[in-house]
């Protein structure tokens, strides 16, 4: 293996419920291997944005294949793993966080000590979908001809173009969406609606053969009814950053995003959106935001460089807090309803941010950035990720068109450190600021 | 004969398009193998292949996304230059994360705008209960937007004519490749004849098409030189200069599993049930998952993939596998690791090429002759 490069900065949280997180993931890690050791199942998924719920159901605890590599990315392990799996076969251009994960598997564990509290346990079904990309369903079909264990593979339909065109004929249409996270307005049609509830029978079936139990259709309603309060409290802390000054960064948001992208549909990281939302709101009371001094807000487009998330720490010393970012949506959706959780679950998969067109992406985030107060927009252009890098230039365009507001486009893969010049980073954002500062005396 | 299929492969320097577009024809480019060109033939459109070329590509790093692969950037920035004006239109469909990002992209390309566009979405296996009724679906919605934009009526009967004259296309090219199988022409005069068929109208390729054929039946004798035999895996090609350079340095490629080639060229669409079903069926390969496109979820279409590759070597005598995947093709990339791994194991010889544009470079050269000497 490579030498290893020296530890980049950490993130500084400002919320004390963050400050949980870390610890939380350990004891999830704790409770997987016990839960293993009781006889119960462990699934892991990848892209599907709606198999939790069900898994809860069946007792099955998930773990996420980008979650696990973020986690190996943040401890500093991800360029070793990542060299492994070029060592075996994968290109130097693909997906790091499969890249991340399959090296975590070809490696030695004990060579790293400083993951322990995060090995994850090894999986007994996996779980996937094409929601969020292609390259995620394809690699769990990998990892299942690599593990040999039973999959289920979600078929979602991308209806979304579709629907565009159906609206360019009606040229008075306007494109609103919810709140926050992801679901059309514009009705979806009922025979994508039909395909999506046909593969979850399948799944059900699956679920069932996997177990050798039936599902508690009581049980699904109670794990909808808890995913649907999580992405309540998510949007309740959205909300909250509202004001100015936020109370809440982009730092604090990467970390809390977690509950709801692994925990939707139990109990696990609820207490920790309850405190974020008191803190928060005892903060706006008092007049207070993230940071002492709040000169700029941003918004903070793509996946972070998850092994230098002191970045955010440079950005706040400078004065900048990231008041909305777009990843932490996808995983938000509201619209669940309990007494229909098999149409709900079928909804909220096609409902992704990553299954809406481009325009549509862009016109939520062209409103969300009048709606924050956003000055400036850091996107990261993420070198393996094509639903990421795609983004970039067009909302880059279309925020300086139509709002007036500066964008700078920053290439740095999110897992893989080889390509990574924290100098030059800097040194662009630091030039990016002084655009903004000449921006604002000028108005 | 042979000379008539060596023709300029952009539309702006092919005679047969120009001439389509002089005689008042209407032309829309379409990019993956995956797209029913039925559907547009059946509107008497002319349906013609987007392949990009290998020359250095100018503007489409700075319009579209340098990390895309290079058949999205080399076709943006065909498009920016003014190569691809003469299309009335483009299609898309749903052939991996690429496409729907480009769909919009290509909107915003000058010479493009407020030109007709479609973007096909499609379900991705063909293993799942009500994938062909979706699908068939799809198609319709397609052709009544085609009907629509270009005030054309699609009628069964126009549909079956085209499935009928693409259907000869593909029967006549495979006859092309059983040529190539018996030595009577080589693997870039197959390649070639091959390209020509995606950029022409099909009735016109199979004229010529039949004339070659008989022609090199009746007056060629088998190859006497024994040359190291290939097959190539991988996703398309942008023309034939992998397979000129193969040939060049002793090789030849018998058996393929490209886009641009043993894919564009597989089996026939029913005529024997509803048009638009059987295009539907056709389009999801669902009887061949070997050949369905690697951004399918099909359970078994990777382990077909494999056994196809298996047989071609063992039925045709082939020496060693050539993968030559486009650089941020992560659909490719996934099924190529697999691949390898299990050909490897079975003790298959195997050469990776990554593909970026050019490929008659030193680098590649000298890899291919190392290759192939490790082979004799």
């Amino acid at each position: 293996m490579a030498e290893r490069r020296g530890k980049t900065e950490r993130s500084v949280k400002g919320l004390e419920a963050t400050r949980r997180i870390w610890p939380a993931t350990k004891a999830y890690k704790i409770e997987m291997e016990e839960h293993r050791r009781k006889g119960g199942l462990i699934a892991w998924n990848g892209g599907d944005t709606a198999s939790l719920e069900l898994l809860y159901a069946f007792d099955i605890l998930p773990q996420h294949i980008d979650s696990m590599a973020t986690n190996f990315s943040a401890k500093q392990v991800s360029e070793d793993f990542i060299l492994r799996s070029e060592e075996w076969g994968f290109p130097r251009d693909f997906c790091t966080y499969y890249k991340t994960v399959y090296g975590y598997l070809l490696s030695s564990i004990e060579e790293y000590p400083q993951i322990e509290a995060i090995a994850w346990p090894k999986p007994d079904l996996l779980v996937g979908g094409n929601s969020v990309c292609l390259t995620h369903p394809h690699g769990i079909r990998s990892l299942q001809r690599y593990f040999n264990i039973p999959a289920f593979i979600f078929d979602t339909p991308h209806p979304a173009y579709r629907m565009d065109r159906h609206d360019v004929d009606d040229k008075e249409a306007t494109y609103v969406h919810d709140y926050v996270g992801g679901s059309y307005q514009h009705e979806i049609e009922n025979q994508y609606i039909d395909y999506e509830l046909k593969q979850q029978k399948r799944y059900i079936e699956f679920l069932e053969g996997v177990t050798g139990k039936k599902l508690d259709m009581g049980k699904l309603k109670e794990c909808v009814k808890l995913s649907k309060y999580t992405s309540q409290l998510s949007i309740e802390i959205d909300k909250l950053r509202h004001n100015v000054p936020s109370p809440i960064g982009g730092a604090d948001i990467m970390s809390l995003m977690l509950v709801q992208f692994l925990w939707a549909g139990s109990h696990r990281g609820i207490d920790i959106y309850e405190q974020a939302i008191k803190e928060a709101k005892e903060k706006v009371a008092r007049g207070e935001g993230a940071l002492p001094e709040e000169k700029y807000r941003i918004f903070f487009e793509g996946l972070p460089p998850w092994y230098s998330l002191g970045l955010f720490n440079y950005m706040q010393n400078l004065g900048a807090v990231s008041a909305i970012e777009a990843y932490p949506l996808n995983w938000t959706y509201e619209k669940l309803d309990p007494d229909y959780p098999l149409e709900s679950l079928a909804r909220k998969r096609i409902s992704c941010l990553y299954t809406y067109s481009i325009r549509e992406r862009g016109d939520l985030f062209i409103r969300r950035m009048k709606e924050y107060k956003i000055d400036g927009i850091i996107i990261w252009s993420d070198i393996c990720c094509k639903q990421i890098a795609f983004f970039a230039e067009y909302i880059r365009e279309r925020a300086e068109k139509e709002l007036g507001i500066p964008g700078v486009v920053l290439d740095a893969d999110q897992c893989d450190t080889r390509d990574y010049n924290e100098g030059v980073i800097k040194a662009r954002i630091d030039a990016f600021f002084e655009l903004l500062d000449a921006r604002k005396s000028k108005n | 004969m042979f000379e008539d299929f060596s023709v300029p492969y952009m539309p702006s320097e092919n005679q047969a398009i120009v001439d389509w577009k002089d005689e008042g024809g209407r032309v829309i480019g379409y990019f993956c193998q995956s797209f029913p060109k039925e559907i547009i033939y059946a509107a008497g459109i002319l349906p013609v292949r987007i392949l990009g070329n290998s020359k250095p590509i100018e503007r489409g790093n700075d319009f579209w996304c340098r990390f895309a692969c290079y058949l999205s950037r080399s076709a943006i920035d065909l498009a920016l230059k003014g190569e691809l004006d003469l299309l009335d239109g483009t299609v898309f469909t749903y052939t991996c994360d690429t496409m729907p990002y480009l769909t919009p992209r290509w909107q915003q390309i000058p010479s493009q705008r407020g030109k007709f566009w479609y973007y096909l979405t499609r379900p991705l296996r063909s293993d799942t209960e009500g994938a062909r009724k979706l699908f068939r679906r799809e198609l319709e919605d397609l052709k009544e937007e085609i009907e629509k934009h270009f005030q054309v009526s699609i009628t069964d009967a126009s549909l079956r004519k085209a499935i009928g004259s693409y259907n000869e296309n593909r029967a006549l090219l495979r006859e092309v490749d059983s040529l190539k199988k018996m030595g009577l022409i080589n693997s870039v005069e197959a390649a070639k004849v091959t390209f020509t068929s995606m950029l022409w109208p099909p009735d016109k390729s199979n004229d010529l098409l039949r004339s070659f054929i008989a022609e090199a039946k009746q007056n060629r004798e088998p190859a006497p030189e024994k040359r190291i035999r290939f097959f190539v895996s991988g996703a398309m090609l942008h023309n034939t200069e992998l397979f000129e350079l193969i040939e060049e340095e002793g090789g030849i490629v018998i058996g393929d599993d490209l886009c641009t080639a043993g894919r564009y060229i597989r089996g026939s669409i029913s005529q024997d049930q509803d048009p638009l079903d059987a295009v539907a069926s056709y389009y999801l390969a669902e009887e061949e998952p070997n050949w369905q496109c690697p951004s399918m979820l099909t359970e078994n279409r990777l382990d077909e993939r494999l056994r196809y590759i298996e047989e071609a070597i063992a039925n045709h005598d082939i020496h060693g596998v050539v993968f030559t995947t486009p650089i941020y093709c992560d659909m490719n990339s996934w099924d190529r690791v697999w691949l390898v791994h299990r050909l490897e194991e079975k003790g298959i010889r195997t050469l990776i090429l990554d593909q970026e544009g050019y490929m008659k470079t030193d680098a590649i050269r000298n890899r291919i002759a190392a290759f192939i000497e490790t082979i004799k």
